[in-house]
């Protein structure tokens, strides 16, 4: 195989410079390690013999994450990543605890991962990556409507999940 | 945004920051692209241009290490009568490849042919060496016409003095194009690339085509095959045969990934192996374990074998180096 030497480089200098913030975009919509790496590493693997194609595009990083979001949703046989059993939900904390918020964070991430994947990555486009619906829509291939009726699911199952273990907010 | 949407954005970011490091991430993507591209190349079209060469040399053996050693089976296997309409199979020395019956002229930018067999479709992948200019054209023979790809707008064209039809795909990051023709009574051909060519310059290629005889280089090398069928599909892994007049083919060789076969009740070339029939099928299976592989061997109902034509069939299979496992 030739690839374009100055393809190669970019694709190269592509990875060194945001192969990390891949990693850890697919690391939060997947919640797990070893997933997420597989995700990153699969996806540029296939994008890297086409990388000419790639840069040619308006956003060649929003094309790669795109591509990690729909793997992700697609890849149904990798045993890593499996809807939480919700009988394993975790303890709430005390409620003097002083580590009450960084609790609350680490049980909303477990909570999470009770989420089914197309709708746990509508909230990680919507809040890790702040993207707006229309964006949302577009990148999974879907309505608006779809992608408001998944978040809103989402948000009712992790406010149903959030009271049954005691994490508590106001809205 | 209200309390649980900030708590959920800051339980994002925070997790972000336990994420995997990305020390070593791109030499193991740029091993992971080689291993795709070997496969692909593999897959599309049953060897690599590496494995040309290699099988000009001595090839790795691993059920014929000859002499053969075949021993009978210790024990009857479990028995199903054959269904009284089933045909008889017996085997015939050696194995005759299917050839693609034409070429592209050698360009720069564009490899050799390599020739492959799917469900009685013989085809050609011409892998592009050079991405600029050129991309990967594969040209299938078809008996029927091809389906058309889902999606797809089409144009008509004149191809090689016949009325084609030039069918567009828009996908990122290249369309698809694919062009399909009758050449001949019987003859359909589909060409299919990229929008790296024009519609001008997919015609000019299908235009271009010259007779030749292309041999496909099977993953496995064949001491005997199943007589009277005919070579359905032949992939880095698989090597299958189906009846005249039959659309599955019922006598299949597979080279799987490497798993525990139960119960072994043979000895084939000194590997374990399991001879299984019931009334669907007749199922061979042989752990070859240097390979970190099992070959299959199945032949369906329709078919009719005995367990002794099996074994010697099993005997007679040596894995090549080209070969690749599913």
């Amino acid at each position: 195989m030739i690839i374009d030497r100055p393809a190669a480089e970019d694709f190269d200098e592509f990875v060194r410079g945001r192969g990390g913030a891949l990693l850890r975009f697919a690391f939060v919509l997947s919640g797990d390690a070893h997933l997420a790496e597989d995700l990153v590493q699969e996806v540029l693997a296939r994008l890297h013999r086409r990388w000419d194609r790639i840069t040619a595009m308006e956003n060649a990083e929003a094309y790669v994450r795109t591509s990690i979001v729909r793997q992700f949703l697609s890849w149904r046989r990798r045993r890593a990543y499996r809807e939480a059993v919700l009988a394993e939900v975790p303890e709430p904390p005390g409620l003097a605890d002083p580590q009450q918020g960084l609790a609350s964070r680490d049980q909303m991430w477990r909570l999470l991962r009770g989420l089914p994947r197309a709708q746990r990555a509508v909230l990680v486009l919507r809040f890790y990556c702040d993207l707006p619906d229309d964006e949302i829509a577009a990148l999974l291939g879907c309505g608006k409507s779809t992608v408001r009726s998944q978040a809103a699911r989402a948000l009712v199952r992790m406010r149903a999940l959030m009271s049954q273990t005691g994490v508590g907010v106001d809205g | 945004m209200d309390e649980l949407d900030r708590l959920l954005a800051e339980t994002m970011h925070d997790a972000a920051g336990r994420a995997p490091s990305e020390a070593g991430l791109l030499g193991t993507v740029h091993d992971r692209s080689r291993r795709y591209h070997r496969r692909r190349v593999a897959g599309i079209a049953g060897v690599t241009a590496a494995a040309l060469l290699v099988a000009a040399v001595p090839l790795v053996a691993a059920l014929t290490a000859r002499p053969h050693a075949v021993t009978p089976p210790a024990a009857p296997a479990v028995s199903a009568p054959a269904s009284p309409s089933a045909r008889r199979i017996s085997l015939t020395d050696g194995w005759t490849a299917p050839a693609f019956p034409y070429e592209l002229p050698a360009v720069a930018g564009l490899s050799d042919p390599i020739a492959s067999v799917d469900a009685g479709s013989v085809s050609a992948f011409f892998e592009a060496t050079e991405l600029r200019d050129h991309a990967d054209v594969t040209v299938t023979v078809a008996g029927a016409e091809p389906a058309p790809p889902e999606g797809a707008t089409a144009e008509t064209m004149t191809v090689r003095g016949h009325t084609g039809t030039l069918r567009t795909v828009d996908v990122a990051p290249a369309k698809q194009l694919t062009l399909t023709w009758r050449e001949s009574a019987g003859e359909w051909m589909l060409l299919a690339t990229d929008d790296t060519y024009t519609p001008e310059e997919v015609v000019a290629l299908a235009d271009s085509l010259t007779g030749a005889s292309i041999a496909v280089l099977p993953p496995f090398d064949l001491e005997f095959s199943p007589n009277g069928l005919i070579t359905d599909t032949v992939s880095a892994s698989r090597m299958t045969f189906r009846a005249p007049g039959t659309s599955t083919a019922g006598f299949r060789t597979v080279l799987r990934e490497h798993h525990k076969i139960n119960n072994p009740d043979q000895k084939i070339s000194g590997y374990d192996a399991t001879l299984t029939r019931t009334a669907q099928k007749v199922t061979l299976e042989v752990d070859v374990d240097d390979w970190d592989a099992v070959l299959e061997i199945t032949v369906d109902d329709g078919l009719d074998i005995t367990d002794g034509d099996l074994i010697r069939y099993a005997a007679g299979v040596t894995i090549l180096n080209r070969s690749d496992p599913e």
